[in-house]
């Protein structure tokens, strides 16, 4: 089969793929707006705000990857009506 | 002193050259010695040759060598050397794994190791760059996620190693995404030696002579010495070229693959201990999602959902997924360009 042929059954997947990046460049754009938050001049405090931008930074990271794996997962359920014969394989 | 064009040379061709006049001993040798696994998706059940990969890997360790011998600053010999020693690291892992399976938590802790030539040498820079942001200081947490960059995408090749040809043509694709990506990051001035290109010319001389033989219908099989092998030096050039972000958008089908094979059977499970296959054949030796509830969901899974498909057509279809994640990736490359300039 060719090419452009296979290309109409992915949309969905690709639709995904485009998101995920889409939803990447948004945590990218949220992480530059922690990243300018004013450091203090004490040094304690500015250890506690560059600690917090990095932890913030990771929770962002960490929402992304959960949303991305929740809807690969919302993805994958196989419509289980089709019943072909089969031969179990790898 | 070599110019820095004739080691690009040098590193593409050795190991191109080298796996396309010993692959097909090996392939003669392994069927001699019955070291062979049935193609399970062809109605003829055909034998074919296994661990095809333990060439992919001496292949990139003789390229590795000689790139070691013609480059002249002692600084580069080293984080080559560097490079080398992970993939075979990885590598005698997989090779372990072919004669003896591991378990499918041991085989990612035994690849937490493979970072460990990385790590101690210090031959990496803890700013990954990030669009809109740029170089993001992160000490501490990027040596605390450093054991990982080997082992995950290791073991993300290793998952989409299922059909004839489809680690060698989507990793080739996730190499080829790198090399444009770092071009337009870092210049493409090829006078100057860029040992991100030595590293991506080794693993894509290797991988474009193992395609050869393993393409559909496949004459050989990688095994895990191969997966592994390209999945390290995958993540090894990651590190080593500063290009992570890259890499993990370029390997965006290979992330959901383990994604879905990870909730479906909620957890680590080995290949050959899943209750169910994630597909089935039809009567006329198509592919379909296994409809068993207890059937991992993969990728493929995900391929099959609008019907059966030819092994071939399988594969196309990673491959369209791919070369948009690489489309992607090289986007991601244009954003931090003009984000660092």
């Amino acid at each position: 089969m060719k090419y452009y042929k296979i290309a109409p059954r992915l949309t969905r997947i690709l639709g995904l793929e485009i998101f995920v990046f889409v939803s990447f460049l948004a945590i990218c754009a949220l992480i530059n707006l922690i990243a300018g938050i004013q450091n203090d001049s004490t040094t304690f405090w500015n250890f506690i705000i560059g600690a917090g931008k990095v932890v913030l930074s990771f929770i962002l990271v960490g929402i992304w990857l959960s949303f991305w794996y929740y809807l690969t997962k919302k993805l994958i359920k196989v419509k289980k009506e089709e019943n072909l014969p089969v031969k179990t394989t790898d | 002193m070599v110019s820095a064009i004739v080691i690009y040379i040098t590193a593409f061709f050795v190991p191109l050259l080298l796996s396309l006049v010993v692959l097909p001993f090996h392939i003669r040798f392994m069927k001699k010695k019955k070291i062979v696994g049935t193609d399970i998706h062809k109605e003829s059940q055909p034998k074919v040759a296994e661990m095809g990969g333990i060439i992919i890997l001496l292949t990139m360790i003789i390229g590795s060598v000689i790139a070691i011998f013609i480059v002249s600053n002692p600084s580069d010999k080293l984080t080559i050397g560097i490079f080398c020693i992970t993939i075979t690291i990885a590598g005698i892992i997989g090779l372990i794994d072919d004669f003896k399976p591991l378990s499918a938590i041991i085989k990612p802790i035994l690849l937490l190791f493979a970072s460990i030539p990385i790590i101690v040498s210090k031959r990496y820079i803890s700013e990954p760059m990030l669009p809109f942001v740029g170089k993001m200081r992160l000490n501490i947490v990027y040596l605390a996620l450093l054991p990982f960059v080997v082992s995950i995408p290791a073991n993300a090749v290793n998952m989409l190693d299922v059909f004839n040809g489809s680690m060698a043509t989507t990793s080739m694709l996730v190499l080829v995404a790198i090399a444009i990506a770092s071009g337009l990051i870092f210049g493409f001035n090829f006078t100057e030696l860029n040992l991100t290109y030595v590293f991506l010319l080794i693993t894509l001389g290797a991988l474009l002579a193992f395609w050869f033989f393993n393409r559909y219908p496949a004459k050989v099989f990688a095994g895990d010495t191969g997966s592994l092998t390209i999945g390290a030096a995958i993540g090894t050039i990651a590190v080593l070229g500063q290009l992570e972000i890259v890499v993990i958008i370029a390997m965006i089908p290979f992330i959901m693959n383990a994604f879905g094979t990870l909730s479906s059977v909620k957890g680590l499970v080995e290949r050959r201990k899943m209750p169910a296959r994630p597909t089935s054949m039809t009567e006329d030796w198509k592919l379909q999602a296994n409809p068993d509830p207890k059937a991992p969901i993969t990728l493929v899974g995900i391929v099959l959902q609008k019907g059966p498909l030819r092994e071939d057509d399988v594969v196309k279809s990673f491959n369209i997924l791919t070369i948009l994640s690489c489309i992607l990736a090289i986007v991601t490359a244009v954003l931090i360009k003009v984000t660092i300039k």
